[in-house]
């Protein structure tokens, strides 16, 4: 790295010999000489006499001035400012009242430190600008919005489509199996939004109806569970047949045993036959009672006969032949006769009564057959009823409408014929043959239920998955829209530009590197040259001798101390409070401390100090404690020159006459009040 | 150089900031073997899925399938052995750091440079060609799209080259249609 000031280029410590003014600077030409061989150099005039002016080439020679410089070897050369010696040289009032943290970056410029800190502060500034920045270029490949805003959403969209192609021939395969499932045409149309979502809804699927079932669904329902006898299970009307059969056998059978015509028609109803047989068996077996009766009679009869017999016979009388029937008797005869009479049998009245007790058993069995005959017809007309009342309503639920289904009409129209067809030839009442119509109408009823069912079942197979495809086409519609609006985005980059953006951000990035490490390598000789300088123990020494001096007319400062950035009460280890007076006199020692540390070193050529209005905002005796102190500075404390700038003439005279009874070599130099156009003539006062 | 589709760009784009520049590149080129068998003349082509060279082999043509960040493409001595092996060799650039991306693709000369410099106007000894640079982004666009997230979020590049595969299906079928 460049040594930015070579040991070459300082040689010793200057002594201030001549200023000179230039004609057309701000106060005309003016020259102060002979100033080398002076130790404190008081320059006095009101506001605006040009005091500053004056003093300005002891900070910055250009324009304004020149100044004259001898080095200890006694050459003269005119005194080339770098700029880094002004603080130093130049202490303003404001730096005195200020308090100590301006008064040391002013003092660390004695060092070097200000000027190298100066610096890296501005290669930090440097390497830290927009300037040098490496981000992109603004606009060098600016992604359009509407491409940033629909990153996102053509992502996730993408993304519902799991493994499927997102390309437009499945987008119209998928269209057009759904179109063959709903049922309607559909074409693929513009990807837009508007049309596209419409167009897509219409092959939305959704559960189907057969139409015309739900309406003929009850009627059928109540066709297949008619209360009529399973297939091989007798009905009601069989029953009545079977009963009737048996009642009209059970009636000839009567007939026939009593041997008699029935007396009515044969076509009569049965019941009335029946009833007409009943009463034949009832007059026969009161016939028969009447004959037992009539041979129980003549047995009687007969018994009589005999015992009167017996008796004549016994008595003596002859009796040769029966006195009823005049049949002949013998003794014997008689006997076995009339025994015959009273204790044996009457074989025919035996006879008699076998044959009343089949009548009575006819007659029992007729009876129960004809009520039989009846519980059977009344069943039958309950079975009957049962039916019937279903097939007439389902014959009026089974009518067909418009817009049914063809398999709901093709099912549902030949049950109502039969139902129809049922009642006209049953309607009237209970027979076999109307309830096995009614069993076949049953069973067609139940396989009609069982068709349309079925076809009903059919007709949403699979719904979900058809759901779930249209789904999916209709993700898919979505990715394929959302593509071609970002492909319809005009979205281009100028490669030149951004060649040229790179290759000017590589310069960028090494100028960062080269003001960085220039940066660090300032921040690095700063921090030697604060260290040694402001934490240098002969300037603390100094600077304590300094204060210990105030000490006298300023009770209560003994204990300061400087070190790093500020003065401390070491007595109390905290910031010290001071007063306005007391910090311009603290600042002044620091200054001088400093000054003394630096001054006639070959890294510090300029050998003055300037103190630029130092009692500014001060009270009197403040004033006369700054200029008491600054006129006991001597050449031991500080080996430099002293330029004192001021308005203040009690101050001035003050300083000027503290600083001959310290025996420095004073001069005082007046201004008058600067009048444009005319010029300045300075006066010096002698003491 | 031509650039791709803005939505296949979208795709590759997320497919390099989930994967990183090494998974995206070998994914890519299945891609680009995809999208180069799609086209008549490289029609069975293969990809080479191991670190040999080239990455795809069609007939007597070599390609090699390159993602760069930058505007330069540095060639091993490899390059010029097997440039030999190959009655053309070219060289499938895609430069990601430019958005949107775009593809080169350059003619290889017999004897390969060490770099080829992807600019705008191509160096003589690296031309592009033009007609397979369009066909071939043309194709890799529509097949990018066409797999989709199937392919850049696959879990693995079983994976999404079946994602790939069917894509290049379904586009056989879309080309089927329209010639219809």
């Amino acid at each position: 790295m460049r040594q930015l000031h070579p040991r070459g280029d300082l040689d010793m410590a200057l002594r201030a010999e001549a200023i000179e003014l230039q004609a057309h600077g701000p106060i005309g030409a003016v020259q102060l000489k002979d100033l080398a061989v002076q130790d404190l150099i008081v320059v006095t005039g009101p506001n605006g006499a040009g005091k500053t002016v004056l003093t300005q080439p002891l900070e910055a020679p250009g324009s304004a001035g020149s100044l004259t410089c001898i080095d200890e070897s006694g050459a003269q050369q005119e005194y080339k400012s770098r700029g880094v010696q002004q603080s130093i040289t130049h202490i303003s009032s404001t730096h005195l009242m200020s308090g100590f943290r301006d008064l040391q970056s002013a003092l660390a410029l004695a060092a070097h430190a200000t000027r190298e800190l100066h610096g890296a502060r501005i290669l930090g500034q440097l390497a830290n600008t927009e300037l040098l920045k490496t981000g992109a270029a603004e606009g060098a490949q600016a992604e359009p919005a509407t491409i940033t805003s629909r990153r996102d959403a053509f992502a996730m969209a993408d993304r519902q489509c799991g493994a499927q192609p997102r390309t437009l021939s499945e987008y119209r395969r998928l269209g057009r199996e759904l179109s063959g499932f709903v049922g309607r045409a559909w074409e693929p149309s513009d990807l837009a939004d508007g049309v596209r979502v419409p167009n897509e809804m219409q092959l939305q699927p959704e559960h189907r109806v057969l139409e015309g079932y739900s309406q003929v669904r009850p009627a059928l329902e109540a066709l297949a569970s008619l209360g009529v006898p399973a297939s091989g299970q007798p009905t009601a009307a069989d029953a009545h047949r079977e009963a009737a059969v048996v009642l009209e056998a059970s009636i000839s059978d009567a007939l026939k045993q009593m041997g008699v015509g029935l007396g009515v028609a044969p076509s009569e109803p049965l019941e009335a036959r029946a009833s007409h047989a009943l009463d034949a068996l009832d007059d026969a077996i009161r016939a028969t009672d009447d004959a037992i009766a009539a041979l129980d009679m003549l047995r009687d009869c007969k018994r009589r006969a005999y015992t009167f017999v017996e008796r004549q016979l016994v008595a003596g009388a002859q009796c040769d032949a029966c006195p009823v029937c005049e049949r002949p008797i013998a003794g014997k005869d008689l006997k076995d006769a009339l025994s015959k009479v009273t204790q044996g049998q009457d074989p025919e009245a035996a006879k008699w009564q076998v044959a009343k007790k089949s009548l009575e058993a006819l007659r029992s069995a007729l009876h129960n057959l004809t009520l039989t005959h009846g519980e059977s017809a009344k069943a039958a007309q309950r079975e009957h009823a049962a039916v019937k009342g279903p097939i007439a309503k389902a014959a009026v639920g089974l009518c067909r409408a418009a817009g049914w289904a063809a398999t709901v009409v093709a099912a549902t129209d030949p049950l109502h014929a039969a139902c129809d067809r049922w009642l006209a030839q049953h309607g009237s009442g209970p027979s076999e043959v109307a309830s096995r119509d009614a069993r076949t109408l049953q069973s067609s009823a139940k396989e009609a239920l069982a068709q349309l069912d079925h076809q009903a079942r059919q007709l949403n197979d699979g719904l979900e998955r058809w759901q779930a495809k249209f789904q999916a086409f209709q993700r898919l519609g979505t990715v394929l829209a959302i593509r071609e609006g970002l492909d319809s985005v005009e979205w281009t980059v100028s490669l030149d530009h951004v060649e040229s953006e790179r290759r000017r951000q590589e310069q960028r990035a090494r100028w960062r590197g080269v003001l960085g490490s220039l940066a660090d390598e300032y921040r690095r000789r700063d921090e030697l040259a604060k260290a040694s300088v402001i934490d240098d123990p002969g300037v603390q020494e100094r600077f304590a001798r300094l204060i210990r001096r105030l000490a006298v007319s300023q009770p209560g400062m003994t204990g300061l101390s400087f070190r790093g950035s500020s003065v401390t009460d070491s007595g109390h280890g905290r910031p010290a409070q001071l007063s306005e007076g007391q910090t311009v006199l603290v600042n002044i020692a620091a200054a001088i401390a400093v000054a003394g540390k630096v001054a006639g070193t070959a890294a510090h050529r300029p050998g003055w100090i300037t103190f630029d209005e130092p009692t500014n905002g001060l009270d009197e005796s403040s004033r006369d404690a700054v200029a008491d102190y600054l006129g006991s500075i001597t050449t031991a404390d500080l080996p430099s020159q002293i330029f004192v700038t001021t308005f203040d003439v009690p101050f001035a005279t003050r300083l000027v006459a503290a600083g001959r009874s310290s025996g420095r070599r004073v001069r005082h130099f007046e201004l008058p009040p600067f009048v444009r156009g005319q010029p300045v003539r300075i006066t010096e006062r002698i003491a | 150089m031509v650039k791709l589709s803005n939505s296949a760009v979208i795709l590759l784009d997320r497919l390099l900031q989930q994967r990183g520049p090494q998974v995206s590149g070998s994914w890519l080129q299945d891609a680009m073997a995809a999208a180069l068998d799609g086209m008549p003349q490289y029609r069975g082509c293969f990809a080479n899925r191991g670190a040999g060279q080239p990455d795809i082999k069609a007939g007597d043509t070599g390609f090699e399938v390159k993602t760069t960040s930058g505007s330069t493409v540095e060639l091993d001595a490899n390059y010029r052995a097997i440039r030999g092996q190959f009655t053309h060799f070219r060289l499938i650039a895609l430069r990601t750091d430019i958005l949107p991306y775009h593809l080169w693709a350059v003619e290889l000369p017999s004897d390969p440079p060490h770099r080829v410099q992807l600019e705008r106007i191509m160096d003589s000894r690296t031309p592009t060609d033009a007609r397979l640079e369009e066909e071939l982004a043309r194709r890799l666009s529509q097949v990018v799209v066409a797999s989709g997230t199937a392919w850049t979020d696959a879990r693995d590049r079983d994976t999404a080259c079946n994602a790939l595969s069917a894509a290049v299906v379904a586009l056989r079928e879309d080309a089927a249609a329209e010639a219809r």
